[in-house]
């Protein structure tokens, strides 16, 4: 067992700080408002909010922008119930039943409900991923060689592309772009500049920052822009009808739907690539499918609600499982935390819990605490966030732009980085126009390297022989599942004579 | 039938083949030749190469999951229904405008400096959003910079283009 007592006290006392409260609700309450107003997103305010948290303590740092990430998401909740417009793309399946309560005047109950199932779900999966990292789970990184890697990662690339939102053609599509991104740089077996073409800046590649802020934040704020005669308009919300209440029978008769779901989140979450989006739908359809009502989904159904925000929520704590044992991220916000892990000088992987075990388990034990302040403050403060949910866009966006804009810089002080912001703020708008999800390119974006890397080692260790990736357990049964997910979407999309499957969903 | 998605996906595919096909021949010329790795042909190229073929691959399954899409929808679908989208609600000039500023943002923040860039920028750009409210414009920008500058410089120690004028 890695977490002894005495680390277990340790931790506890490093958390029970004033400052690391703070940092948890501030980052709550910024989530909860951006996650309030349709237009921003929660992965938006990550990657904004990631250049700042590197001036701070990990322990302060880390749980500010993971209170940013829930707060987004419970946030997104609730435009999703009021306006059925989700405030982030969590969200998506909570319109479905959340608008029609609203509709027959029981806004505050859903809403209330949704925050409810939130919690359970996130506390829940968090505290299995604790128990899972105190009882050593990472050591499981040690059973892996470059071969294994190397077969990881290309599951990984097959799993992302395939089952994020949209047709499947376009996610392989976004999953190259992101190999070729990045091409740019030294190659990471000898360093060799590749397509730098002279810029000294592009040594060492593009900077991740300025991507995810570019494709996520700026991209997202263009795409607002175009619909300026229709959010210039600002929607009304009626607060009076937030005061339906809900009843602790009402959590109990949903309480199967509840777990259920939070199961499902927390299996969804451990596998890389697939995220909060997928998780909310598949709990939702599995909940009507097993629901005593099952007529009542789509009219108005409590549980309905309570799947969808347990679902998308459960998956936060097992996101953490293979990004802090591999290091590979689950889904865009996940890639962000990635990012503060290593430039807090957490490396992920096996010494990770050995060598920074405090942090680490403190930040766990931060979310369960996040989960707390947020049954406080969102049951309470709804209204104020309901109220947040009609800022004009005309505010917004020269605000949002210049954070955007400074976030970047905070990197490396380079102005050079804002303008790569800008060049993938465009690059990414035309990626929304022609429906090309960008989750996958973020991810094969961050893990090429990686890849390219484990293939030149495994070639290395076999002399040049491709057999080594089916020598050994491990690597096997990867390159196995790998194949037969491919094999699977290419029939699939052939048997569909498109592709045009999968969610269709609203931008994340 | 020819929507408009599908042209989009039809000029996307042709935009990924020759962009791949122009990487691949350019492969050469931008990334250097050094001795293998090791004993085995991983050479620097050969990963760049893969991406392109791969790239080149996806492009042609698109195109032709495009057009059998519009064989088959050719004759069942009207011409009428499809076309309903409001082409005339997406106000394109605005965004051109906002993306124009953002570069010249970027191209004047080293010259003039952050402090001044970003008043200017700020107000522009809520003028631009048809903000008449003037006291607010200037007020918001010039509280929103001072803010951002403070945090900036004297919080986190990161020190800002100075240009023509800084504190």
């Amino acid at each position: 067992m890695i977490l002894s007592m005495d680390m277990l006290m340790e931790v506890l006392q490093s958390i029970m700080h004033i400052e690391v409260l703070l940092a948890i609700l501030t980052g709550l309450i910024i989530g909860l408002i951006v996650g309030a107003i349709p237009g921003l997103t929660s992965v938006m305010a990550v990657s904004l909010l990631l250049p700042f948290s590197f001036y701070l303590d990990p322990l302060i740092g880390i749980p500010f922008l993971i209170g940013v990430y829930k707060g987004g998401i419970t946030g997104g909740s609730i435009p999703a119930i009021l306006i059925s417009t989700p405030g982030t793309g969590a969200a998506a399946a909570t319109v479905l039943d959340g608008y029609p309560l609203a509709k027959q005047g029981k806004a505050g109950k859903a809403i209330k409900m949704g925050i409810v199932s939130s919690i359970i779900g996130d506390t829940i999966s968090s505290l299995v991923t604790f128990l899972l990292f105190a009882f050593g789970f990472t050591r499981i990184a040690l059973l892996f060689g470059s071969p294994d890697m190397f077969a990881l990662l290309f599951l990984c690339f097959s799993l992302i592309a395939i089952l994020s939102e949209g047709s499947k053609i376009k996610g392989f599509i976004s999953g190259a772009l992101g190999m070729m991104l990045a091409l740019v740089g030294q190659d990471p077996v000898m360093a060799s500049r590749r397509f730098i073409f002279g810029n000294v800046n592009l040594t060492s590649g593009f900077e991740v920052v300025p991507l995810m802020i570019g494709i996520f934040a700026v991209a997202e704020v263009f795409v607002q822009l175009e619909k300026f005669n229709e959010t210039s308009k600002q929607a009304k919300v009626d607060t009076s009808k937030l005061d339906s209440s809900l009843s602790f029978r009402e959590v109990k008769r949903c309480s199967r739907a509840i777990g259920q779901s939070s199961f499902i989140g927390m299996c969804i979450g451990a596998i890389p690539g697939l995220g909060q989006i997928v998780s909310a739908f598949l709990s939702y359809a599995a909940a009507k499918r097993t629901s005593k009502h099952p007529e009542m989904f789509g009219k108005g159904s409590l549980e309905g609600v309570a799947a969808a925000e347990a679902g998308n929520n459960a998956v936060n704590g097992t996101t953490l499982l293979p990004l802090l044992t591999f290091g590979i991220p689950g889904d865009t916000v996940t890639a962000v935390l990635l990012g503060a892990f290593i430039a807090q000088g957490s490396s992920p992987g096996v010494r990770l819990l050995e060598e920074n075990g405090v942090v680490v388990f403190g930040i766990l034990l931060a979310m369960v605490i996040t989960n707390v302040f947020m049954y406080f403050i969102a049951m309470y403060g709804t209204r104020y966030f309901a109220k947040v949910a009609t800022v004009s866009i005309k505010v917004l966006v020269p605000i949002v732009l210049i954070l955007c804009i400074l976030g970047c810089y905070a990197v490396n002080n380079n102005v050079f980085d804002i303008l790569m912001m800008c060049i993938f703020g465009v690059f990414g708008y035309f990626l929304k126009k022609l429906s090309i999800p960008a989750a996958p390119l973020l991810i094969t974006f961050l893990l090429s390297k990686r890849l390219e890397l484990s293939l030149a080692q495994s070639l290395q260790l076999s002399g040049g022989s491709f057999l080594i990736f089916f020598q050994k357990p491990i690597s096997l049964v990867l390159m196995l599942l790998s194949f037969l997910i491919l094999g699977w979407s290419i029939y699939d999309s052939i048997k569909k004579k498109g592709g045009k499957e999968g969610f269709k969903l609203p931008t994340e | 039938m020819l929507t408009k998605e599908r042209v989009y996906d039809l000029i996307l595919s042709a935009f990924l083949i020759i962009v791949s096909i122009v990487c691949y021949y350019l492969v050469p010329y931008q990334v250097p030749q050094r001795r293998n790795y090791g004993s085995i042909p991983f050479t620097p190229d050969l990963f760049p190469r893969i991406v392109m073929v791969i790239t080149v691959i996806l492009a042609v399954f698109l195109v032709s999951s495009t057009l059998s899409q519009y064989l088959k929808t050719k004759s069942t679908e009207s011409a009428a229904g499809a076309e309903e989208e409001l082409e005339s609600d997406i106000r394109l000039d605005k965004l051109l405008l906002v993306i124009l500023i953002l570069f010249a943002y970027v191209f004047c923040i080293d010259a003039i400096g952050y402090l001044i860039t970003t008043l200017m920028f700020l107000a522009v750009l809520m003028y631009v959003l048809e903000n008449r409210n003037y006291i607010a414009l200037i007020s918001t920008s010039i509280i929103t910079t001072a803010l951002t500058f403070y945090v900036f410089r004297y919080l986190m120690m990161v020190p800002l283009p100075p240009g023509i004028w800084t504190i």
